[in-house]
Protein backbone atom coordinates (compact mmCIF):
# COMPACT_ATOMS: atom_id res chain seq x y z
CA UNK A 1 0.00 0.00 0.00
CA UNK A 2 2.61 2.55 0.87
CA UNK A 3 4.47 1.52 -2.31
CA UNK A 4 1.22 2.58 -4.11
CA UNK A 5 1.37 5.86 -2.00
CA UNK A 6 5.05 6.42 -2.84
CA UNK A 7 4.46 5.57 -7.24
CA UNK A 8 1.25 7.13 -7.49
CA UNK A 9 0.31 10.49 -9.71
CA UNK A 10 0.12 13.78 -8.16
CA UNK A 11 -3.39 14.13 -7.89
CA UNK A 12 -3.38 11.09 -5.66
CA UNK A 13 -0.70 12.36 -3.70
CA UNK A 14 -2.93 15.20 -3.15
CA UNK A 15 -5.24 13.22 -2.34
CA UNK A 16 -3.13 11.17 0.15
CA UNK A 17 -2.60 14.53 1.70
CA UNK A 18 -6.27 15.47 2.69
CA UNK A 19 -6.76 12.43 3.86
CA UNK A 20 -4.19 12.47 6.35
CA UNK A 21 -5.29 15.85 7.67
CA UNK A 22 -8.64 14.82 8.04
CA UNK A 23 -7.12 12.53 9.64
CA UNK A 24 -4.78 13.84 12.15
CA UNK A 25 -7.89 16.50 12.59
CA UNK A 26 -10.45 14.01 13.41
CA UNK A 27 -8.83 11.11 15.42
CA UNK A 28 -8.98 12.76 18.95
CA UNK A 29 -12.61 12.80 18.23
CA UNK A 30 -13.07 9.33 16.05
CA UNK A 31 -11.39 7.58 19.59
CA UNK A 32 -13.27 9.70 22.31
CA UNK A 33 -17.40 8.53 20.07
CA UNK A 34 -15.79 4.71 19.83
CA UNK A 35 -15.59 4.65 23.42
CA UNK A 36 -18.78 6.18 24.00
CA UNK A 37 -19.68 3.07 21.74
CA UNK A 38 -17.39 0.55 23.64
CA UNK A 39 -16.82 1.84 26.93
CA UNK A 40 -12.79 0.11 26.84
CA UNK A 41 -10.22 2.47 26.03
CA UNK A 42 -8.12 -0.24 24.29
CA UNK A 43 -11.42 -1.30 21.99
CA UNK A 44 -12.03 2.29 21.17
CA UNK A 45 -8.42 2.58 19.45
CA UNK A 46 -9.14 -0.93 17.41
CA UNK A 47 -12.41 0.96 16.57
CA UNK A 48 -11.06 3.86 15.20
CA UNK A 49 -8.15 2.35 13.56
CA UNK A 50 -10.21 0.57 11.87
CA UNK A 51 -12.43 2.97 11.06
CA UNK A 52 -9.76 5.15 9.32
CA UNK A 53 -8.75 2.41 7.57
CA UNK A 54 -11.87 1.46 6.09
CA UNK A 55 -12.17 5.52 5.53
CA UNK A 56 -8.77 4.94 3.39
CA UNK A 57 -10.10 2.56 1.06
CA UNK A 58 -13.45 4.58 0.91
CA UNK A 59 -11.19 7.40 0.16
CA UNK A 60 -8.98 5.68 -2.30
CA UNK A 61 -11.92 4.43 -4.53
CA UNK A 62 -13.49 7.66 -4.43
CA UNK A 63 -16.42 7.34 -2.05
CA UNK A 64 -15.14 10.12 0.70
CA UNK A 65 -17.52 12.24 2.44
CA UNK A 66 -19.42 14.82 0.56
CA UNK A 67 -18.92 17.42 3.39
CA UNK A 68 -17.62 17.45 7.07
CA UNK A 69 -15.89 14.09 7.44
CA UNK A 70 -16.69 13.40 11.19
CA UNK A 71 -20.18 12.09 10.78
CA UNK A 72 -19.37 10.13 7.57
CA UNK A 73 -16.17 8.29 10.52
CA UNK A 74 -18.79 8.34 13.02
CA UNK A 75 -21.33 6.09 10.63
CA UNK A 76 -18.57 3.41 9.73
CA UNK A 77 -17.35 3.75 13.67
CA UNK A 78 -20.69 2.63 14.78
CA UNK A 79 -21.13 0.11 11.70
CA UNK A 80 -18.29 -1.52 13.11
CA UNK A 81 -18.97 -2.06 16.83
CA UNK A 82 -22.16 -3.30 15.46
CA UNK A 83 -20.59 -6.04 13.25
CA UNK A 84 -17.95 -6.58 16.02
CA UNK A 85 -21.06 -7.35 18.68
CA UNK A 86 -22.97 -9.28 16.68
CA UNK A 87 -19.36 -11.25 16.14
CA UNK A 88 -18.29 -11.86 19.41
CA UNK A 89 -19.89 -14.61 21.91
CA UNK A 90 -19.31 -11.55 24.82
CA UNK A 91 -20.06 -8.71 23.44
CA UNK A 92 -18.38 -5.57 25.11
CA UNK A 93 -19.32 -4.82 28.49
CA UNK A 94 -19.55 -1.23 29.49
CA UNK A 95 -17.29 -0.41 32.30
CA UNK A 96 -19.35 -0.77 35.16
CA UNK A 97 -19.46 -4.56 34.49
CA UNK A 98 -15.94 -5.52 33.20
CA UNK A 99 -12.95 -2.81 34.63
CA UNK A 100 -10.01 -1.87 32.28
CA UNK A 101 -7.08 -3.15 33.29
CA UNK A 102 -5.16 -0.87 36.20
CA UNK A 103 -2.54 -0.24 33.21
CA UNK A 104 -5.56 1.53 31.25
CA UNK A 105 -6.98 3.75 33.98
CA UNK A 106 -4.23 5.64 34.95
CA UNK A 107 -5.46 8.79 37.00
CA UNK A 108 -8.20 8.78 39.75
CA UNK A 109 -9.73 11.79 37.95
CA UNK A 110 -9.95 9.69 34.67
CA UNK A 111 -11.79 6.79 36.69
CA UNK A 112 -14.25 9.24 37.98
CA UNK A 113 -14.93 10.90 34.44
CA UNK A 114 -15.92 7.76 33.35
CA UNK A 115 -17.82 6.60 36.65
CA UNK A 116 -19.69 9.69 35.73
CA UNK A 117 -20.46 8.78 32.16
CA UNK A 118 -21.56 5.18 33.52
CA UNK A 119 -24.11 6.77 35.82
CA UNK A 120 -25.20 9.40 32.73
CA UNK A 121 -25.68 5.84 30.70
CA UNK A 122 -27.50 4.34 33.23
CA UNK A 123 -30.13 7.38 33.45
CA UNK A 124 -31.10 6.89 29.96
CA UNK A 125 -32.07 4.92 26.94
CA UNK A 126 -28.82 3.62 25.07
CA UNK A 127 -30.66 6.15 21.71
CA UNK A 128 -31.19 9.36 24.31
CA UNK A 129 -27.77 8.67 25.63
CA UNK A 130 -26.23 8.30 22.14
CA UNK A 131 -28.33 10.98 20.88
CA UNK A 132 -27.42 14.01 24.14
CA UNK A 133 -23.74 13.21 23.40
CA UNK A 134 -23.45 13.67 19.67
CA UNK A 135 -25.42 17.08 19.95
CA UNK A 136 -23.79 18.24 23.66
CA UNK A 137 -20.46 16.66 23.28
CA UNK A 138 -19.66 16.61 19.46
CA UNK A 139 -22.02 19.66 18.67
CA UNK A 140 -23.24 17.72 15.46
CA UNK A 141 -26.61 19.07 14.13
CA UNK A 142 -30.03 17.01 13.96
CA UNK A 143 -29.03 16.06 10.35
CA UNK A 144 -26.02 14.36 11.09
CA UNK A 145 -26.89 12.52 14.38
CA UNK A 146 -30.09 10.92 12.27
CA UNK A 147 -27.81 10.00 9.72
CA UNK A 148 -25.27 8.44 12.21
CA UNK A 149 -28.06 6.84 13.93
CA UNK A 150 -30.16 6.02 11.93
CA UNK A 151 -33.40 8.34 13.04
CA UNK A 152 -35.31 11.12 11.38
CA UNK A 153 -34.52 14.84 12.78
CA UNK A 154 -37.19 14.42 14.50
CA UNK A 155 -36.45 11.42 15.72
CA UNK A 156 -33.21 13.17 16.87
CA UNK A 157 -34.94 15.93 18.20
CA UNK A 158 -37.51 13.39 20.66
CA UNK A 159 -34.63 12.03 21.93
CA UNK A 160 -32.50 14.65 23.44
CA UNK A 161 -35.59 16.69 24.16
CA UNK A 162 -36.18 13.26 26.33
CA UNK A 163 -32.95 12.57 27.42
CA UNK A 164 -32.55 16.15 28.90
CA UNK A 165 -35.98 15.53 30.62
CA UNK A 166 -34.83 12.95 32.15
CA UNK A 167 -31.94 14.33 33.54
CA UNK A 168 -34.03 17.85 34.91
CA UNK A 169 -35.44 14.94 36.99
CA UNK A 170 -32.19 13.59 38.54
CA UNK A 171 -30.03 16.95 39.12
CA UNK A 172 -27.54 15.05 41.24
CA UNK A 173 -26.05 13.47 37.91
CA UNK A 174 -24.93 16.94 36.67
CA UNK A 175 -23.83 18.01 40.37
CA UNK A 176 -21.24 14.93 40.48
CA UNK B 1 -33.00 26.36 36.31
CA UNK B 2 -33.80 27.29 32.33
CA UNK B 3 -33.58 24.79 29.43
CA UNK B 4 -30.78 27.12 28.17
CA UNK B 5 -28.83 27.10 30.93
CA UNK B 6 -29.10 23.39 31.74
CA UNK B 7 -28.15 22.14 28.10
CA UNK B 8 -24.96 24.53 28.74
CA UNK B 9 -23.94 23.03 31.83
CA UNK B 10 -24.83 19.51 30.75
CA UNK B 11 -22.61 20.66 27.41
CA UNK B 12 -19.84 21.61 29.86
CA UNK B 13 -20.13 18.88 32.23
CA UNK B 14 -19.65 16.48 29.19
CA UNK B 15 -16.75 18.54 27.82
CA UNK B 16 -15.00 18.60 31.13
CA UNK B 17 -15.49 14.41 31.08
CA UNK B 18 -14.50 14.07 28.04
CA UNK B 19 -11.44 15.81 28.12
CA UNK B 20 -9.92 14.28 31.74
CA UNK B 21 -10.64 10.87 29.44
CA UNK B 22 -8.98 12.00 26.64
CA UNK B 23 -5.67 13.13 28.94
CA UNK B 24 -4.33 10.04 28.96
CA UNK B 25 -5.16 8.84 25.47
CA UNK B 26 -2.21 8.37 22.79
CA UNK B 27 -1.56 10.27 20.78
CA UNK B 28 -2.71 9.57 16.81
CA UNK B 29 -0.65 7.29 15.56
CA UNK B 30 0.98 7.75 11.93
CA UNK B 31 -1.35 7.01 8.96
CA UNK B 32 1.34 5.02 7.43
CA UNK B 33 1.76 2.95 10.74
CA UNK B 34 -2.54 2.75 11.08
CA UNK B 35 -2.23 1.37 7.65
CA UNK B 36 0.35 -1.47 7.39
CA UNK B 37 -0.92 -2.26 11.14
CA UNK B 38 -0.67 -5.77 11.31
CA UNK B 39 -4.60 -5.93 12.07
CA UNK B 40 -5.21 -4.15 9.04
CA UNK B 41 -7.29 -5.99 6.84
CA UNK B 42 -5.83 -9.76 5.76
CA UNK B 43 -6.73 -11.04 2.33
CA UNK B 44 -9.22 -13.70 2.43
CA UNK B 45 -6.91 -16.29 0.34
CA UNK B 46 -4.59 -15.58 3.29
CA UNK B 47 -7.09 -16.55 6.15
CA UNK B 48 -8.08 -19.42 3.64
CA UNK B 49 -4.15 -20.97 2.98
CA UNK B 50 -3.96 -20.67 7.22
CA UNK B 51 -6.82 -22.57 7.92
CA UNK B 52 -6.19 -25.49 5.24
CA UNK B 53 -2.57 -25.55 6.36
CA UNK B 54 -3.92 -25.92 9.73
CA UNK B 55 -6.76 -28.71 8.70
CA UNK B 56 -3.74 -30.48 6.89
CA UNK B 57 -1.55 -30.72 10.21
CA UNK B 58 -4.13 -31.99 11.45
CA UNK B 59 -5.14 -34.32 9.16
CA UNK B 60 -1.52 -35.95 9.19
CA UNK B 61 -1.23 -35.84 13.36
CA UNK B 62 -4.68 -38.01 13.11
CA UNK B 63 -2.92 -40.45 10.63
CA UNK B 64 0.48 -40.99 12.28
CA UNK B 65 -1.04 -41.29 15.40
CA UNK B 66 -3.41 -44.10 14.27
CA UNK B 67 -1.00 -45.49 12.76
CA UNK B 68 1.55 -45.63 15.97
CA UNK B 69 -1.49 -47.05 17.84
CA UNK B 70 -1.73 -50.20 14.75
CA UNK B 71 1.50 -51.03 15.95
CA UNK B 72 1.43 -51.67 19.56
CA UNK B 73 0.64 -54.84 21.07
CA UNK B 74 -2.81 -56.01 21.20
CA UNK B 75 -4.73 -55.23 24.68
CA UNK B 76 -6.19 -58.59 25.55
CA UNK B 77 -9.68 -58.31 27.79
CA UNK B 78 -9.19 -58.77 31.33
CA UNK B 79 -11.71 -61.72 31.08
CA UNK B 80 -8.36 -63.87 29.47
CA UNK B 81 -6.46 -63.63 32.37
CA UNK B 82 -5.78 -66.37 34.47
CA UNK B 83 -4.39 -65.60 37.87
CA UNK B 84 -0.85 -67.09 38.25
CA UNK B 85 -0.87 -70.07 40.13
CA UNK B 86 2.61 -68.94 41.74
CA UNK B 87 1.64 -67.33 45.45
CA UNK B 88 3.01 -64.10 46.51
CA UNK B 89 6.43 -63.59 47.33
CA UNK B 90 5.30 -62.48 51.10
CA UNK B 91 4.89 -65.79 52.40
CA UNK B 92 1.69 -66.36 54.79
CA UNK B 93 4.59 -66.79 57.63
CA UNK B 94 5.84 -63.45 57.06
CA UNK B 95 2.52 -61.50 56.73
CA UNK B 96 1.84 -59.32 60.28
CA UNK B 97 -1.65 -60.10 59.87
CA UNK B 98 -3.45 -61.76 62.61
CA UNK B 99 -7.05 -61.38 62.88
CA UNK B 100 -9.87 -62.07 60.24
CA UNK B 101 -7.80 -63.45 57.12
CA UNK B 102 -8.82 -62.54 53.82
CA UNK B 103 -10.06 -65.00 52.01
CA UNK B 104 -7.81 -65.34 49.69
CA UNK B 105 -5.08 -66.44 52.30
CA UNK B 106 -6.94 -69.10 53.08
CA UNK B 107 -8.08 -70.50 49.68
CA UNK B 108 -4.84 -72.01 48.43
CA UNK B 109 -4.48 -75.73 49.31
CA UNK B 110 -1.18 -76.99 50.48
CA UNK B 111 -0.42 -74.10 52.87
CA UNK B 112 -0.80 -74.24 56.61
CA UNK B 113 -3.64 -73.07 58.00
CA UNK B 114 -3.88 -69.36 59.40
CA UNK B 115 -4.46 -70.27 63.03
CA UNK B 116 -1.29 -72.50 63.21
CA UNK B 117 0.60 -69.43 61.60
CA UNK B 118 -0.20 -66.94 64.46
CA UNK B 119 0.29 -69.75 66.84
CA UNK B 120 3.56 -69.68 65.47
CA UNK B 121 4.32 -65.97 65.71
CA UNK B 122 2.16 -65.14 68.55
CA UNK B 123 2.67 -66.56 72.20
CA UNK B 124 -0.08 -68.68 73.40
CA UNK B 125 -2.88 -66.90 74.94
CA UNK B 126 -3.19 -67.02 78.94
CA UNK B 127 -6.10 -69.56 79.61
CA UNK B 128 -8.86 -67.44 81.68
CA UNK B 129 -10.58 -69.80 83.81
CA UNK B 130 -14.28 -68.38 85.25
CA UNK B 131 -14.99 -68.37 88.52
Amino acid sequence: MLRAIESAPASTLESEGAFERMYVATWPRLCRYAWVLVRHHEDAEDVAAETMRRAYGAWQTGRGPAGDPLPWLFVIARRIVIDRNKRRVLPWLPLSRAAESPAAVDSFGRLEAAAWFDQLRECLSPRQHEAILLRFLFDLGDDEIGRIMGLSPAGVRTNVSRGIATLRRRPEVLDR
Amino acid sequence: MSADSFERVLRDRLKAGAAELDRSMPPAPSLQALLVSPQAYRPAYLRLGFGLAVAAALAVALISGSLLLGQSPAVRPLSSITPSATPSLATPSQSLITASPSPSLASPSGWPPVTAVTAELAPPLPTIYES
